[in-house]
């Protein structure tokens, strides 16, 4: 599996377990979850931890998931970090504009099992 | 035009966002039911490209059995935040989803923070505001959208 340890970014506790459980669902196990309420929290936990995917959402309090995206991408330590988007706001707009900043993949809510599979075995 | 359009939208999207995130079959009731009532509502803002808003007005027995379903634990066992996060997140994503459905996939939108009201006294124009009722298996339940045109 090529994902052992995952950040997830995501203000709502609820979303950050459904996203844990889906992964789960999907077939993934024995994954390492570091937890953040925001893009700036998120950045605090990769101070210290190291992680092999971030998850993210968007609209979040204190740092939005896209000023995180692009902290994230402008640091050496976490550049070539693979980035997963997971949120509401959801559109192709939005959607292409991430992936030019960098993002893996960028997913609409509700996430589903079938949803989790495009990104964990994306090359 | 735009009512049938924001009809259709918020239908589309409760049935969906219900049966993928609560498993529950939900479908539109046309005529309004006797003796609705409710103790709380969730609100959330629509900013742009249109301005508006979409409310939930959720009965506390479909309350429970949503928090119960996504957290598979008791409601009695569970904090009121943690309550709380779990209904204004599936108001966001019913928000997201509507915003969607509405406005097509090409078209960039923004919507709030959601947040829980206890009454109407607080929202504006609740009167232009299109009232759609929904039977979730025996559960009713309310949805208020406002899109100024």
């Amino acid at each position: 599996m090529k994902y052992k340890r995952i950040l997830i970014a995501d203000d709502s506790i609820t979303s950050r377990m459904i996203i844990k459980r889906c992964i789960e669902m999907a077939g993934f196990f024995d994954i390492e979850y570091l937890e953040a309420e925001d893009g700036l929290h998120g950045l605090t936990v990769l101070d210290t931890e190291k992680v092999d995917l971030i998850i993210t959402d968007l609209k979040m309090p204190k740092m939005d998931g896209k000023t995180f995206i692009r902290k994230l991408k402008s640091h050496n330590d976490t550049k070539d970090i693979p980035v997963v988007v997971i949120s509401s706001l959801d559109n192709t707009v939005l959607e292409e504009r991430l992936k030019r900043e960098g993002v893996m993949a960028v997913i609409g809510k509700p996430l589903s099992p079938a949803k989790v599979l495009d990104f964990m075995e994306k090359e | 035009m735009i009512q049938e359009k924001i009809r259709e939208a918020i239908i589309k999207t409760i049935e969906f966002v219900f049966s993928e995130m609560i498993f529950i079959d939900t479908l539109h009731i046309d005529e309004k039911p006797e003796n609705f009532t409710f103790t709380q509502i969730l609100f959330i803002d629509i900013i742009s490209p249109l301005d508006g808003y979409i409310i939930a007005y959720l009965p506390l027995e479909l309350r429970k059995t949503i928090v119960e379903t996504i957290h598979s634990t008791a409601w009695e066992e569970m904090h009121a935040t943690q309550i709380d996060d779990c209904l204004l997140e599936i108001l966001n994503v019913i928000a997201g989803n509507f915003m969607t459905n509405f406005l097509g996939r090409n078209v960039k939108y923004n919507i709030s923070f959601p947040a829980v009201n206890y009454d109407e006294e607080d929202i504006e124009n609740i009167e232009d505001s299109q009232e759609i009722y929904f039977d979730a298996e025996g559960f009713i339940f309310r949805m208020n959208v406002l899109i100024n045109s």
